[in-house]
């Protein structure tokens, strides 16, 4: 089977707008797209970018519009598409670099921005911090995102406000205050207070549909507001 | 960057959009009912109607209708808008408007609501 992939390009240097250009690749079962990309990089045109690392779904650094909707080029197989003519843009709601490369400074910025680490104020003491099952539990999903950026770059509030957090740092900060070993919730739920942060959300949805994990960033930005609620009532 | 923290991010805007969307909810069906199954075989009519909102209790729940259902869509409005406006003089002038507006409809409302006499 043949299918065509309709790359979007754009080379600072070079280009004045950004430009689609089509590739034939061949498809076989289980060819994904990031398999065509490199079919297309190794045999066709050695100066189209993108990125990518491990292969199978874990670094989050493939992530790209797939026919509009974002996803992992490395978990999406082309036959699944169940069309012949697919179209590859950047993430939305990043700055390109270049073809299919983002700029995803901003992204970690925020993630940053909700301290995305352990704190432990109490004086540490010679043994290990346990944790139960059911404490765990909270967590097991949360702690599966790989940061690939799909989830905001399905997001329109977050196509359209630099400073909204956005579900991913979002997450990550639900991730921590859920985490029965972490003493920082006061500080953690003051910063997704901000008024660029929860309360932005408009329960669209998109987050996650797009999620590869199957991560829910919604749910978890709902839980946040009502311990945001909860406190100040 | 923007500086994330401390400021208050509108909890209580937010828990009472959907607060007022809960008790609006509630009152419409009530209206509904009244209006449409509460007629015991009379006719609507404009004396049947005006006998009831004339008296207190009608008067509090209409004069709530139209508090919750100003702040509710209005709020609405606000929320899309700030979506989309980026300038702050910009959000400034929106939200003076939708005061206004608020102001206005909220005083006509009244006006009517309160006094009302069959
Ligand atoms: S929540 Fe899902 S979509 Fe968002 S960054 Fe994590 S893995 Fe990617
Ligand atoms: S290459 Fe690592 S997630 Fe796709």
């Amino acid at each position: 089977m043949k299918a065509i992939l309709r790359v979007k390009r754009f080379d600072p240097e070079k280009d004045r707008k950004a430009y689609s250009q089509d590739y034939e690749i061949g498809v076989q079962e289980g060819t994904t797209i990031l398999d065509g990309l490199l079919q297309v990089r190794g045999e066709q045109d050695g100066t189209l970018a993108f990125r990518r690392s491990c292969r199978s779904a874990i670094c989050g650094s493939c992530a790209m519009m797939i026919n509009k909707v974002a996803g992992l080029a490395c978990y999406t197989q082309i036959q699944e598409l169940r069309s012949q003519l697919i179209t590859l843009e950047p993430l939305q709601g990043y700055s390109v670099i270049r073809d299919l490369v983002v700029d995803m400074e901003p992204f970690f910025a925020k993630l940053k921005a909700v301290m995305p680490y352990m704190v432990h104020k109490t004086p540490p003491s010679d043994r290990e911090v346990p944790q139960s099952q059911e404490e765990h539990r909270l967590l097991a999903e949360a702690v599966t995102c790989i940061l690939c950026g799909s989830c905001s770059a399905s997001c329109p509030r977050y196509w359209h406000d630099e400073n909204y957090l956005g579900p991913a740092a979002l997450l990550k900060a639900y991730r921590f205050v859920l985490d029965s070993r972490d003493e920082a919730e006061e500080e953690r739920l003051a910063i997704v207070n901000d008024p660029s942060g929860v309360f932005r959300c408009r329960k669209i949805f998109n987050c996650v549909e797009a999620c590869p994990k199957k991560i829910n960033p919604t749910e978890a930005i709902t839980a946040l507001s009502r311990k945001i609620l909860t406190k100040k009532l | 960057m923007h500086k994330y923290s401390y400021k208050n991010g509108g909890v209580f805007i937010w828990f009472l959009q959907r607060f007022s969307g809960f008790v609006l909810l509630g009152l419409l069906l009530t209206h509904m009912l009244v209006e449409h199954f509460t007629l015991g075989g009379h006719e609507l009519s404009y004396e049947l109607v005006a006998k009831r909102v004339a008296t207190p209790l009608w008067k509090i729940i209409d004069s709530l209708f139209l508090v919750l259902g100003v702040f509710h869509g209005l709020n609405g409005v606000w929320m899309i808008a700030s979506d989309y406006i980026k300038k702050d003089w910009l959000k400034v002038v929106v939200v003076s408007l939708l005061l206004c507006l608020a102001g206005i409809l909220l005083t006509l409302g009244l006006l009517t609501v309160i006094p009302f006499k069959a």
